[in-house]
């Protein structure tokens, strides 16, 4: 009797495609929230105006920040929620190990982190453009452009809650909610440790944009350490479906 | 393809499984049997991989299953409480499993199902529990997988789709032939089936033994009590009913002498291998006449 043989890799991307196509009801979601962000912040407008009789200038500035921040949290809830028990046996319903299983999982939440990214921008830029049509006086189009490095930072910045969410739902998932707390303050004290270097993303000298990038790459570093942490710990998990 | 020695497996202060050993080295179709809660389910997961033994060793096609691909590859494991992805249709959830399983049987699965008038546009979730039973007896039986672990699969099923569906597994061995343990409180429903019997009480392996030595291995005496009482003084009594004027025992076949028996007007009646477990794993040889005494 021959026994089938499966290569990690082809295991991994067929439970990437699987778990996408299972889950697809995610991206509307976050698509959904991200719409109620713009509508319910304005994207984040400020308004300065000054003026006399005659002239009066008003100038609009729209952020990405209040997406960003509902993306985040949208992020983290959906990555904890890949981290369940449920999900852990759904995917024993299929060829898997807990190796591929988490792999996989990581990899559809880097993918739903790049769609969210772009996502993002599609909202922002459809949003600022109904804004700017809705008001019927002469207009200035000073920047409309978002630059690559604040796009980097925002996708690098929901990695970073994608992978706390799912080390917090693999904690969770232990049932001992001592070890979450831990893993909640973990996420706290990264927070402090990266918003002051977030700060500077409204600056547009260079070493802003320097920092901006080490912020990111500072995301990602940690990121990485968090999903390792994450998969050593699932890989010691048990399943059991009752 | 699959050996275990000294398996144990605790949760938390309970342990379930004390000390297991077994072998099974070729395809054939083995009854898991045992009362409830004496770990059969547990020893399947173990098998499949779903759970870490807390001592002892477990080997499924030579590597330790816990987190192995190739042995997760090869093995299904089919439970009552398997699930899907909620958004999936059924049809949906075998043209995954064509995906995984290298073997994967479509058109089989596809006509099982529509025998058992299940429909592939139907949600797993919204399945009655017998036709759920149903799908995922399907579903491993179109795995093709090299080693397959039911748990309990006809639970919920009605007798007819039973009796089918114990005809479909036969069939689907005979036409690739595998290891299947069947994990099942209806061990008389299947006797025509399956080649071993592996039962577990108290966390061991009471009996591994093939089903003709199972189905020829204790006799009943039926009759005399006084008559029969001197061919059962030094042995093993499994059962015993005696409610005057009926007396009748259930002891080893090799440790009687049945010609001897028979010219003293004692009935010598052959036991089932069903009530062979049930006698082997009852905590009272009387059994449960023995709580209204």
């Amino acid at each position: 009797m021959s026994l089938n043989d499966v290569s990690i890799m082809q295991n991994v991307k067929k439970q990437v495609w699987w778990k996408l196509s299972s889950y697809s009801s995610v991206f509307m979601t976050i698509i959904a929230v991200q719409i109620m962000a713009s509508f319910l912040t304005l994207n984040g407008t400020s308004h300065m105006s000054s003026g006399n009789d005659e002239l009066r200038v008003e100038v609009s500035s729209y952020s990405l920040d209040s997406i960003l921040m509902f993306s985040m949290v949208t992020v983290f809830i959906i990555s904890s929620m890949l981290a369940s028990k449920h999900m852990m046996e759904e995917n024993f319903s299929i060829v898997t190990t807990r190796l591929t299983a988490s792999i996989s999982t990581v990899v559809a939440q880097l993918i739903i982190c790049v769609i969210a990214t772009c996502t993002a921008l599609s909202s922002f830029y459809i949003f600022t453009l109904v804004m700017r049509m809705r008001n019927s006086e002469e207009q200035f189009l000073v920047q409309m452009a978002v630059e690559v490095e604040t796009l980097f930072l925002f996708f690098s910045l929901l990695v970073v809650l994608s992978a706390a969410g799912f080390l917090v739902g693999s904690f969770l998932q232990m049932n001992r909610w001592s070890i979450a707390i831990i893993g909640v303050a973990v996420i706290i004290g990264l927070f402090i440790y990266l918003v002051p270097s977030y700060e500077t993303i409204s600056s547009q000298d260079e070493e802003a944009i320097a920092r901006i990038w080490l912020t990111s790459l500072k995301c990602l570093g940690i990121s990485t350490v968090i999903y390792a942490v994450t998969i050593y710990i699932r890989n010691q998990q048990e399943v059991s479906r009752r | 393809m699959i050996r275990c020695e000294q398996l144990k497996k605790k949760f938390r202060r309970s342990t379930v499984l004390s000390n297991i050993s077994f072998q099974i080295d070729e395809p054939k179709i083995i009854a898991l049997i045992g009362r409830n809660g004496t770990g059969k389910s547990t020893l399947l997961r173990l098998i499949a991989g779903h759970l870490k033994p807390t001592a002892g060793k477990i080997e499924v096609l030579g590597h330790n299953p816990f987190n192995h691909l190739q042995v997760a590859a090869n093995t299904i494991f089919i439970e009552e409480h398997l699930t899907f992805p909620s958004p999936f249709t059924l049809a949906d959830i075998l043209k995954q499993g064509a995906t995984f399983y290298e073997n994967w049987q479509q058109e089989l699965a596809e006509k099982l199902l529509a025998y058992a008038n299940i429909s592939l546009r139907s949600y797993h979730e919204q399945l009655s529990t017998g036709q759920r039973a149903t799908f995922n007896l399907v579903y491993g039986l179109a795995t093709r997988c090299t080693i397959t672990l039911l748990d309990e699969p006809m639970n919920g099923m009605d007798e007819a789709i039973r009796a089918d569906f114990y005809r479909a597994i036969l069939k689907e061995y005979i036409a690739y032939p595998r290891l299947i343990i069947i994990s099942s409180h209806y061990l008389s429903e299947m006797e025509h089936l399956i080649e071993d019997i592996l039962c577990i009480h108290k966390g061991v392996i009471e009996l591994h033994a093939q089903l003709d030595e199972v189905q020829t291995f204790a006799v009943k005496l039926r009759g005399d009590k006084e008559q029969i009482a001197p061919f059962i003084e030094r042995i093993e009594v499994l059962h015993e009913y005696d409610e005057a004027p009926f007396y009748e025992v259930v002891v080893p076949a090799a440790n009687v002498d049945i010609e001897a028996l028979q010219t003293k007007d004692v009935f010598v009646l052959n036991v089932s291998a069903s009530e062979v477990c049930k006698y082997i794993t009852s905590e009272a040889k009387e059994g449960i006449d023995h709580v209204f005494k």
